[in-house]
């Protein structure tokens, strides 16, 4: 994992400082709430409903036990004793008092951790392929990159004040795991014809009240021209983009109003008159390379275990539960004999992306028994073990069963993707946590689920679309109609390197007609696949109009 | 029986207080009620000197009903900022 440097830590170990005196200053009224409310977003500090909320940055989704103890810590002693992981690989604490603050984030430097960078109109925390490093179906790992764009974008004096906020995500897989098509900015590693990895560069996703698939501006970037290529993306985007309008601020827009033809063209420009072949070489590779060594997997080909994909097998065959569990949790590593190992923090009922302080301990304890103290947060409000070793799956399955940690759903309709809704967020029209929780219950156990097979349900309590409604198989976003709680139904999204946004089935439905809508929809789904078909194939052949006559058929 | 009370977030701690006769209170029942808009105006503008005084932050008028426990407000928001989340949280 990465270490911070010097600078790293006596940036952030200034940060801290810094937000103390302007906490103290607000406190004793030498700044207003106008003058302090910017500052205090720069620190991932939003006020919300009931209370403040901190949204604390892991970068590119990967933790070290070590930190994952200093969040459980931080849970326990400033919060309600718990935290919230989010649809952009952070961590949101719901309940923080103002005057803790700068306590909190004094501690959270000490691990090497920080909110920065997870509010306010900048390039925000970079987010990444939760498998990366370990999948078996990379082309490399893409996290060095992102640590380059961590270092780039943090306190870029040019890009501090942007017409928006900017968030950039990469994969190093085929499969994209980080819904790249739905960021600002894309990043997708590839190889060129001469077998060199690159990226594709997508430009103009985005979700919120404007869903739009991103536009690709170039097939393939090598590798060491990223950050150039980068600056001049920002340059024209900071140039043209709207600040009129926050509501036509964001680089999709600009890419939609004049064209992605016309958006490369500017792009390319800007590259070749302002980065010029000094800066293009930058940084230099022994600089990639010196990052990257701090990515070097913990485990190599040599510990490759020929044995533990038996024992594993001969596991499964005899505990049909954990079998269960292993079909939706586990993925293929890249080393043999070894497992990604998802954690689903998805129980029948709870609060999706929720953990206990006991349960990041847990899962901490377990990471460094099973995962070489490595743990990744996903974009599902998931966690993820990516280092385990398949003979070691069962005995890590106990532990995780021991803390509450084993819902056997991850990639399934129970694995329901959702963002606080109007039960802590300010900007929610409507609630989300109770209906989904609602139908995790009604979806049924493991089984059912996994006989219903690979389906995304994701919910957002507002057009904001923090629960990304717009990219779920079935996606749900409450609005307020009169005073009253009502649901628009999306069919057909999807986050993947097919990614879509769904289309609107029809009229919303009342808080209590969602539960029969969803099963209308998953039956009526049921009812019609074909062998081999998941719901997004079975959507893709048939369209909307089935799922309308079984919705709206009275 | 409607009327208006007024809310705000306690500066220092985040809770949600209201305002009341003499101060601020995390009670809804202890909140000065309103009856007309006229005097919402005026319970508004009384609030402002404890956002100059650094006490609280953001206070706005909210539309409630009067019951026999007290105000209680119409929209769900307010509702939900009263009484708490509507979910359970995660139990440690």
């Amino acid at each position: 994992m990465y270490r911070y440097d010097e600078f790293d830590a006596r940036l952030v170990r200034e940060r801290v400082a810094q937000f103390r005196g302007q906490v103290a200053r607000r406190l004793s009224g030498e700044l207003s709430e106008e003058e302090f409310k910017p500052l205090r977003l720069m620190n991932g500090v939003y006020l919300q409903l009931h209370a403040y909320m901190l949204r604390v940055a892991v970068p590119y989704g990967t933790l070290s036990s070590r930190q994952l103890r200093k969040l459980a810590h931080i849970a326990a002693v400033y919060d309600k004793n718990y935290g919230h992981f989010t649809t952009r690989q952070n961590i949101q604490f719901n309940w923080p008092q103002l005057r803790d603050i700068p306590d909190i984030l004094g501690e959270l430097s000490e691990v090497e951790m920080h909110a920065i960078q997870t509010s306010g109109n900048c390039i925000r925390n970079v987010t990444a392929d939760p498998f990366a490093g370990a999948a078996a179906d990379e082309i490399e790992d893409p996290r060095p990159i992102c640590e380059l764009i961590r270092q780039w974008s943090t306190f870029h004096p040019e890009f501090t004040f942007l017409p928006r906020k900017f968030k950039i995500a990469v994969t190093g897989a085929p499969h994209d795991r980080a819904a790249i098509k739905v960021h600002d900015i894309g990043l997708r590693m590839h190889r060129n014809a001469a077998g060199a990895p690159g990226f594709e560069v997508v430009v103009g996703g985005g979700q919120g009240r404007t869903p739009m698939i991103g536009k690709t501006i170039r097939r393939w970037l090598a590798r060491d021209e990223i950050l150039a290529y980068l600056e001049a993306i920002m340059r024209v985007y900071n140039l043209h983009g709207r600040r009129d309008n926050k509501y036509k601020a964001r680089v999709k827009i600009l890419v939609h109003e004049i064209g992605a033809a016309q958006f490369a063209a500017q792009v390319e420009r800007e590259y070749e008159n302002s980065a010029g072949q000094a800066r293009k070489a930058l940084p230099d590779a022994a600089e990639i390379q010196r990052i990257a060594r701090y990515f070097a997997p913990p485990i190599g080909g040599a510990e490759a275990d020929g044995e533990g994909a038996k024992k594993l097998r001969a596991a499964r065959g005899t505990d049909g539960d954990f079998d269960l569990w292993c079909r939706a949790s586990l993925a293929a590593h890249k080393i043999p004999g070894h497992a990604i190992v998802t954690v689903s923090l998805k129980p029948a009922g709870g609060i999706p992306g929720d953990a206990t302080a006991e349960q990041m301990r847990s899962v901490a304890g377990l990471a460094e028994r099973f995962s070489h103290g490595e743990v990744r947060v996903s974009h599902e409000q998931n966690l993820v073990l990516p280092w385990v070793r398949a003979a070691e799956v069962h005995e890590l399955w106990r532990g995780l069963r021991d803390s509450g940690l084993a819902a056997a759903n991850a990639g399934l309709a129970g694995d329901i993707i959702c963002c606080p809704g109007l039960d802590y967020c300010t900007l929610a029209t409507a609630r989300s946590i109770p209906v989904a929780r609602q139908l995790s219950l009604q979806l049924g156990g493991a089984k059912r689920q996994r006989d219903i097979g690979g389906l995304s349900i994701n919910i957002s309590g507002c057009i904001n679309a923090c629960g990304h409604h717009h990219v779920g198989n079935i996606g749900i976003l409450g609005l307020e109609k009169k005073g009253r709680e009502f649901y628009q139904i999306t069919l057909g999204g999807s986050a993947d390197e097919n990614a879509a946004i769904g289309d609107i089935v029809g009229p919303g439905f009342a808080a209590e007609e969602v539960g029969d809508a969803v099963d209308l929809v998953v039956g009526t789904y049921l009812k019609i696949r074909r062998a081999g078909e998941t719901f997004i194939d079975t959507y893709r052949r048939v369209g909307t109009q089935p799922f309308k006559e079984a919705l709206y058929a009275a | 029986m409607s009327g208006w009370i007024v809310s705000a977030n306690d500066l220092a701690a985040g809770t949600v207080v209201y305002c009341t006769a003499g101060g601020w209170s995390g009670d809804i029942g202890d909140a000065a009620v309103a009856a007309d808009r006229d005097a919402a105006k005026k319970l508004l503008a009384a609030s402002q000197p404890a956002v100059r005084d650094n006490r609280v932050v953001g206070p706005y008028l909210v539309e409630v009903e009067l019951c026999r426990g007290g105000p209680s407000p119409l929209r769900l928001r307010e509702q939900l900022r009263h009484r708490g989340p509507s979910v359970a949280q995660a139990k440690g």
